[in-house]
């Protein structure tokens, strides 16, 4: 078939005005954001409860090494760790809201979030709660919760792929949330109950330069994995008729995906414990500010979500003189900023 | 360009990885603690030895010389000089102060103590250090970026904060010392360990030796027992949390086991399979242990009270040990008796008395009281009349 | 008569779990440069064919050739640069531009990791002309009617570059003005040099597109060959089961029910 070219003056225009303004556009925006995190990160590290609540100045840094120490070994870590968490968690998010073609899905429910909180709180009451072994556990225990999941939808009888999966989900979860109560009911009520709380909760308070490091590479590689697959998932959003006849593996690809956003998901829940909402806003979020096209929608919701989280983070360790756990902030802002987008206008994600 | 970014963006994380940050200064934590972080050692007692004063062998400390000690992780910790800002931090910390306060070197040097009152009679530390409410109070979920506000020059923390809390405050150059303070061995270890700290070896030794020589007449007393002269005896936590109410049962590694062997008793809830907390039992297994002798422990309620709601309701009073008058509320000051606070001494005297009265003809538990807050926390006795005798609640003389 | 771009042979194919077969033993090839129309009551059987033509399904039976290559011998990707599917619905969630959800026809041309380039967006925009879409280019997916989404999905089919254009049922839901833009789109795609393949259940259509008409009922060929041939009153009664009448009127081609 030949493609028909005229040379009219709409076509130039068109051309024009909408191609390239539109590339230069997403360019310009996500360079905005891009600098927004990096002075969000910036003021992040000088942002905290020592030695007064609020900013530390740069002289004030300068003389006192404790100040020093605190900024290198604790802020620094915990800020990295939450730049990677909401990057996993926003980014997840997308990536399941675009494979199942459904806005309102978010990167745990796939028995993901629920297995990992199981496999934590098992680790807590039985190996003692010890940090690394709390991580892979929660980590495996993730990746089985999906593994269950898939299993699942296998034998389903109902529906299309993407329905089976979301049954499959839903059943996975409250097996797994069960459990998590029969723990809870089993654990002492004065060191392993609080523990366990805190953890399904979610908190960065512990987190250390280690537990960054193990957890980076994994991240990492899923970041730049979706990223680079990020105008792929627009097609993964197609049904199956269509998908098929654009010569897409569909299946196979979306597994894959999905297989990347639940280790990415998994690994965060690891040194986190279980934060929610981020990778159900922030992806509504990043598409309002994008555009529906992944393209600019991954990238966008990558960097919307580690301000959020950092954001988020700031605010748990600030506020007041304990930890409040990181899944409160982020549920309480969550679900706020849910209800304004809902209300505002016309859904247009 | 956009590729340029992200490129760099990762390089940049990868770089930030890569750069180790600087090892803490001065003080070195060799830090051999074990992977486990539950609270350690914990040398399952269930038998009733006497307590033998094993020495630990500490370095004498001098003025000149760094101060060396072992704490409760078996981690050593290295100090230049005697530090002076103490804080006690972290979850599980009330009777861990109380400890701590055993030291009159504490009223200076102690600056921050985390705290919830697990008493409603009050504040007992305020009691004992007037000038409590000047220093600062911490939450018991406090961040260690707070903890360091407050300048501390070693912070004490129970062993199951080693990662919540521990960890930061050491990558920050802030020592931390672990004390556990479970059992009667622990107790005589970590009192030494806080001798060392304060700088006042012969005080724990003083405090130790007080414990020992009750100790001593409790086992002497009872030396001569055979099994079947000693009494099964049962010791529940009444809680009622949350509107539910339920009795539980130690673990048998805990005090309130010990306790039980050692005032020459038969722990009767040991046969169970037991959890590494309090285990809830219901009604049932409690009559199917049929003990001789039914101890209520409470830490929020009142004891006395509690025994006395079990006496009206029938199914408590098919119970043996009621029926023959053996339900006793375990006694209690701003503190229980029962638990790993310095007072677990007078829980001991008081239950070995309960259940061999024959062994102590001439036992005066208000007396040993007093003596106990006088030599310990310098209270005297018309603080004793007034501040803590009111709040005495459970079975006493 | 020109080469069949593809061709079926004996195919059968029966859904899992089906009680009966949707293809029994169906014989038909598919003329190059020519649009050819499958004519059939519901349940005929010819969004399977469809299915079995782009290579979704493989049949238990029989054999199906395209440009004389056995069928299963091509990877997804190759099929999908050969055949476009137009489906007969679409729902999507997200609000796309029009520009990007054509450039989606790009992707058998691009790897799982490439993103489209320039050069493809300038098949997508010649697309969208090519259906009379270009005006709106600046309108989001959802701001479109049905008709004008319908022809979207063509344009999208377009973009793949293929050399055969599968439509499912393409103007079941569309009002006669939409169905009128359809079919002259079609028409023009034809004089271009377009092979496509389409299934209707409406004669009226088929008539006013079709040079090869396929006859088909319960799964199987009732009868194939040009419109002329094919466009008999017991032909089509033995189709649908019912009686009809054809008639001619002003030059076009009419049915109806007696």
């Amino acid at each position: 078939m030949s493609a028909v070219y005229s040379s009219s003056a709409l076509r130039a225009e068109v051309k024009s005005v909408s191609q390239l303004a539109s590339r230069r556009r997403s360019r310009r925006r996500l360079l905005g954001l891009f600098a927004l995190l990096l002075v969000v990160f910036a003021v992040s590290l000088f942002f905290g409860r020592y030695p007064q609540v609020g900013l530390i100045s740069p002289a004030q840094l300068a003389e006192d090494a404790l100040a020093q120490r605190l900024i290198l070994n604790l802020r620094l870590p915990r800020l990295i760790a939450s730049l990677l968490i909401g990057m996993s968690l926003a980014g997840a998010g997308m990536v399941m809201q675009m494979v199942f073609a459904n806005p309102l899905v978010e990167p745990g429910f796939l028995g993901v979030s629920q297995a990992a909180a199981f496999g934590a709180a098992v680790s807590i009451l039985v190996l003692g709660g010890v940090n690394w072994q709390v991580q892979i556990s929660a980590i495996l225990f993730g990746l089985l919760g999906l593994a269950l999941s898939y299993l699942l939808a296998r034998r389903v009888r109902y529906g299309g792929w993407v329905l089976r999966l979301l049954l499959a989900g839903i059943a996975v979860s409250a097996l797994f949330a069960s459990g998590v109560g029969l723990i809870k009911y089993l654990a002492d009520p004065l060191r392993q109950l609080p523990d366990i709380t805190f953890w399904l909760l979610g908190s960065l308070s512990s987190i250390t330069w280690r537990a960054v490091l193990s957890v980076l590479p994994l991240i990492s590689l899923g970041l730049v994995f979706l990223w680079l697959m990020r105008w792929r998932l627009n097609l993964l959003a197609l049904e199956d008729e269509v998908v098929f006849s654009l010569g897409v593996a569909a299946n196979r690809e979306r597994l894959l995906v999905l297989f990347m956003a639940v280790v990415i998901t998994a690994a965060s829940i690891s040194i986190s414990g279980l934060i929610g909402w981020v990778g159900l806003l922030v992806p509504q979020l990043a598409r309002r500010l994008s555009g529906a096209d992944a393209r600019d929608g991954l990238p966008t919701a990558f960097l919307l979500g580690g301000i959020f989280m950092i954001v988020c983070d700031d605010l748990a360790r600030t506020l007041s003189a304990g930890e409040i756990p990181l899944g409160v902030l982020t549920s309480l802002l969550g679900a706020f900023g849910f209800l304004i987008l809902m209300t505002r206008r016309t859904v247009k994600v | 360009m956009r590729k340029i970014i992200w490129f760099s963006l990762w390089v940049v994380l990868i770089v930030l990885s890569a750069c180790q940050p600087m090892n803490p200064p001065p003080v070195e934590n060799s830090a051999v603690s074990s992977p486990s972080a539950t609270p350690v050692e914990q040398e399952a007692l269930a038998s009733p030895e006497v307590v033998e004063s094993t020495p630990t062998p500490q370095p004498a400390e001098a003025k000149h010389q760094p101060i060396v000690l072992t704490d409760a992780l078996g981690r050593t910790v290295t100090f230049e000089e005697l530090p002076k800002r103490v804080v006690v931090a972290g979850r599980g910390v009330a009777l861990l102060a109380d400890a701590v306060y055993l030291f009159p070197e504490s009223f200076e040097r102690v600056v921050a103590v985390s705290r919830t009152s697990q008493s409603p009679d009050g504040d007992f530390l305020a009691l004992v250090d007037q000038r409590l409410p000047e220093k600062i109070a911490f939450e018991t979920n406090v961040g260690a970026e707070q903890v360091v506000t407050a300048r501390p020059n070693v912070v004490l923390l129970k062993p199951y904060m080693q990662e919540p809390l521990g960890n930061p405050l050491e990558a920050l150059g802030i020592p931390v010392v672990y004390l556990s303070m479970e059992t009667p061995q622990e107790y005589q270890r970590d009192l030494q360990t806080l001798g060392i700290l304060f700088g006042n070896s012969q005080r724990a030794d003083e405090v130790w030796a007080f414990y020992q020589q009750h100790l001593d007449t409790v086992s002497n007393a009872l030396k001569d027992l055979t099994d079947e002269q000693k009494p099964r005896v049962l010791l529940l936590y009444y809680s009622d949390r949350d509107g539910q109410v339920a009795f539980n049962v130690a673990p048998k590694t805990w005090l309130q086991t010990i306790l039980t062997g050692l005032a020459g008793g038969i722990p009767v809830w040991t046969d169970i399979e037991l959890g590494s907390g309090w285990t809830k039992v219901n009604l049932e297994q409690i009559a199917g242990w049929d003990a001789d002798r039914i101890f209520i422990i409470a830490y929020t309620a009142n004891p006395q009270q509690v025994v006395e709601n079990l006496l009206q309701d029938p199914q408590w009073q098919a119970l043996r040990a009621v029926q023959e008058g053996h339900l006793y509320a375990f006694p209690r000051d701003y503190y229980s008796w029962d638990q790993p606070d310095p007072r677990w001494i007078l829980g001991l005297r008081y239950l070995a008395y309960r259940l061999h009265p024959e062994a102590f003809p001439n036992f005066d538990l208000t007396a040993e009281a007093r003596l106990f807050f006088e030599r310990f926390y310098g209270l005297d006795a018309r603080t004793f009349e007034e501040k803590i005798l009111p709040v005495f609640k459970g079975d006493f003389r | 008569m020109t080469d069949p771009i593809l061709r079926f042979e004996n195919v059968v194919y029966t859904y899992p779990d089906a009680p009966h077969r949707a293809l029994q033993g169906l014989t038909l090839s598919v003329p190059r440069g020519q649009v050819t129309a499958i004519l059939g009551p519901n349940g005929a059987g010819k969004t399977t064919l469809l299915r079995l033509a782009y290579g979704r399904f493989q049949p238990q039976a029989g054999q199906i050739w395209l440009e004389d290559r056995p069928l299963a011998a091509f990877s997804r990707q190759e099929l999908g640069q050969r055949v476009a599917l137009v489906p007969q619905r679409e729902a999507n969630p997200f609000a796309y531009s029009l520009l990007e959800y054509v450039l989606l026809g790009r992707a058998p041309h691009l790897s799982p990791l490439q993103m489209p380039a320039a050069a493809d967006v300038e098949i997508a925009l010649s697309a969208l002309e090519t259906v009379g879409l270009l005006p709106l280019v600046k309108r989001t997916v959802q701001a479109l009617s049905g008709g004008e989404f319908q022809l979207l999905l063509v344009a999208r089919a377009l973009a793949q570059q293929a050399s055969l254009l599968l439509l499912d049922e393409p103007t079941s839901h569309l009002d006669l003005g939409n169905k009128k833009r359809l079919i002259t789109c079609l028409q023009n795609l034809r004089e271009n040099g377009t092979t496509i393949l389409l299934t209707s259940h409406e004669p009226e259509v088929v008539a006013a597109l079709a040079d090869q008409v396929v006859l088909m009922r319960g799964g199987q060929v009732l009868r194939s060959g040009l419109l002329d041939e094919v466009w008999q009153a017991d032909l089509l009664s033995e189709t649908y089961g019912i009686p009809l009448r054809v008639w001619k009127f002003e030059g076009r081609r009419h049915l109806t029910w007696e």
